[in-house]
C-alpha cells in the first residue's frame, strides 16, 4: 500500500497519472502474454 | 474579466463513470476508423485500378472529419466528457511510444532534441515579445503568446496564466492563437516537408520544435510518416519538460514587478509543473532497453500506441470550432502567424543544419 501511495503521490491523481498508469498496465500484459498480437 | 468559451477539453477528475465517457469515446473511435477506412479504399482502388494516388495518412482524414462535424452539424453535449479524454489517449500513446525508443536513442536524439528546444525556446520567446510590444498587445497577452509559441501551446499557457495571475480573457486569445495555428500547421508543415524532400528524422525534429501544440505537433509528424510521427513525439516531450523553467521565469520576473507574489520553493514549482508523462516515457524506453519485451512485443506495444493516437486525432478535429476561434479578434492571431511563421524558419534552418554537421 505504502508502495502504491508513493507512485500515487508521485504522479499524482491526474491525467498525466491515469496515461502512466493504463501504459504501464498495458505494458505489462503485453510482457506476460495476456494481450499478443496487436494488429494495426 | 469573462473569459471568451473556447472550444477547450475540460479537466475532468478521475475515475470517471463509463456512461459519462463512453459516448465521446466512442464517438472518437468511429472518426478515427473511419479516417482509417477512408486511407485504405483510397489505397485499395489506387491499385486495382492502376493509379498513382497520393497518400493521405488516416490522421488527416480523422481530423478533417473530426473538423467537420463540430463545424457543420455540431457536437450533442453527450459527447463532450469523452472527447475531452483525447489529452489522455495522447499522453498513453506517447508513454506507449517509449517502447519504441532505446534509452541511448532517447539520450542521444532527445540530447540533440535540447540542444535545439533551448535556442529556439530562447528565440522563440524573443520574437514574440519583440512582436507583442510592436502590434501594442498587452504584457500578459505577449507573455501567454511568447509561452505558447515558445514551449507547448495550450498547457503551457494554462500553467502560466496561473503563474503571471493574467485575465482569462487573455489567455483565451493566446489558446485561440494557438489552436488556430496548430491547425494549419496540420496542412502546410507535410507539404513544405514534401517540398523540401525532408527525411523522416529531419521532418519529425522540426514539426516536435515548430509546432505549438503536442496533439497537433505529432499529427503534424504522423501525416509525413509513421517514423516522423516518433521523432516528432520525442523532440515535442523534450519540448514539454521545459515547461516548468519558462513559467518559473516568467513568474518570478513577473513578481519582481510586484504584479503577482511567488511562493514556494522553486524546485518545488518546478516538480509541480513538470509534465510526469515524460517519466513514464522514460521508463518504459529503460524497460525497451533492457530487453524486457521481444520484437513481437515490441510491435504490440508500438501498434497500442498508434490506437491511441487514432482517438486523439479525432478529438484534435472535434474541437476546434471556428466560429468560436473567430470570435477572438485578429490582432492576437496577426501576432502568432507572424511569430510562428518566423519561428517555423528559423528552427527549419536549425533542424537542417544540425541534421547536416550531425551527418543524420
Amino acid at each position: 500500500m505504502t508502495t502504491f501511495n508513493t507512485f500515487r503521490n508521485l504522479f499524482g491523481l491526474s491525467t498525466d497519472a491515469a496515461a502512466v498508469w493504463t501504459a504501464l498496465a498495458l505494458a505489462v500484459l503485453v510482457r506476460w502474454g495476456w494481450l499478443k498480437h496487436i494488429p494495426w | 474579466m469573462a473569459s471568451i468559451a473556447i472550444p477547450q477539453p475540460k479537466q475532468y477528475p478521475l475515475p470517471r463513470s463509463w456512461f459519462e465517457i463512453g459516448p465521446g469515446i466512442l464517438l472518437l473511435a468511429v472518426i478515427g476508423l473511419l479516417g482509417k477506412l477512408i486511407e485504405r479504399s483510397i489505397a485499395l482502388y489506387g491499385k486495382s485500378h492502376h493509379l498513382h494516388l497520393p497518400n493521405v495518412e488516416y490522421v488527416l482524414w480523422a481530423i478533417l472529419i473530426g473538423f467537420a462535424v463540430r463545424n457543420t452539424v455540431g457536437v450533442h453535449p453527450i459527447f463532450d466528457a469523452g472527447i475531452g479524454t483525447y489529452d489522455f489517449w495522447l499522453k498513453s500513446g506517447i508513454v506507449l511510444l517509449g517502447a519504441r525508443f532505446l534509452l541511448g536513442d532517447v539520450a542521444l536524439i532527445g540530447g540533440i532534441s535540447l540542444g535545439l528546444v533551448a535556442v529556439e525556446i530562447a528565440v522563440s520567446l524573443a520574437f514574440m515579445t519583440f512582436l507583442g510590444r510592436a502590434f501594442g498587445l498587452n504584457r500578459d497577452l505577449t507573455a501567454l503568446l511568447a509561452i505558447g509559441s515558445s514551449v507547448c501551446g495550450v498547457s503551457a499557457i494554462i500553467a502560466a496564466q496561473g503563474a503571471i495571475d493574467a485575465d482569462d480573457e487573455d489567455a483565451s486569445f493566446a489558446i485561440a492563437a494557438i489552436l488556430s495555428l496548430g491547425a494549419l500547421s496540420l496542412l502546410v508543415f507535410p507539404a513544405i516537408g514534401h517540398w523540401l524532400h525532408m527525411s523522416d528524422y529531419t521532418f519529425g525534429i522540426w514539426s516536435g520544435l515548430a509546432v505549438d501544440n503536442t496533439a497537433e505537433a505529432v499529427a503534424t509528424g504522423a501525416i509525413f510518416s509513421d517514423n516522423a510521427q516518433k521523432f516528432a513525439a520525442l523532440a515535442k516531450t523534450a519540448r514539454n519538460a521545459m515547461i516548468g523553467f519558462v513559467v518559473l521565469a516568467y513568474a518570478l520576473r513577473w513578481a519582481a514587478t510586484a504584479k503577482t507574489k511567488f511562493e514556494g520553493s522553486k524546485a518545488g514549482f518546478l516538480w509541480k509543473k513538470f509534465p510526469k508523462f515524460v517519466l513514464g516515457f522514460l521508463l518504459i524506453s529503460s524497460l525497451a532497453s533492457v530487453q524486457f519485451f521481444d520484437k513481437a512485443q515490441t510491435a504490440s506495444l508500438g501498434n497500442l500506441s498508434r490506437w491511441a493516437f487514432l482517438l486523439t486525432f479525432a478529438g484534435v478535429g472535434l474541437r476546434t470550432d471556428v466560429r468560436a476561434l473567430g470570435k477572438q479578434g485578429a490582432r492576437p492571431f496577426v501576432v502568432g502567424f507572424l511569430g510562428e511563421v518566423l519561428i517555423a524558419v528559423f528552427t527549419l534552418g536549425l533542424v537542417l543544419a544540425s541534421a547536416h554537421y550531425a551527418r543524420f
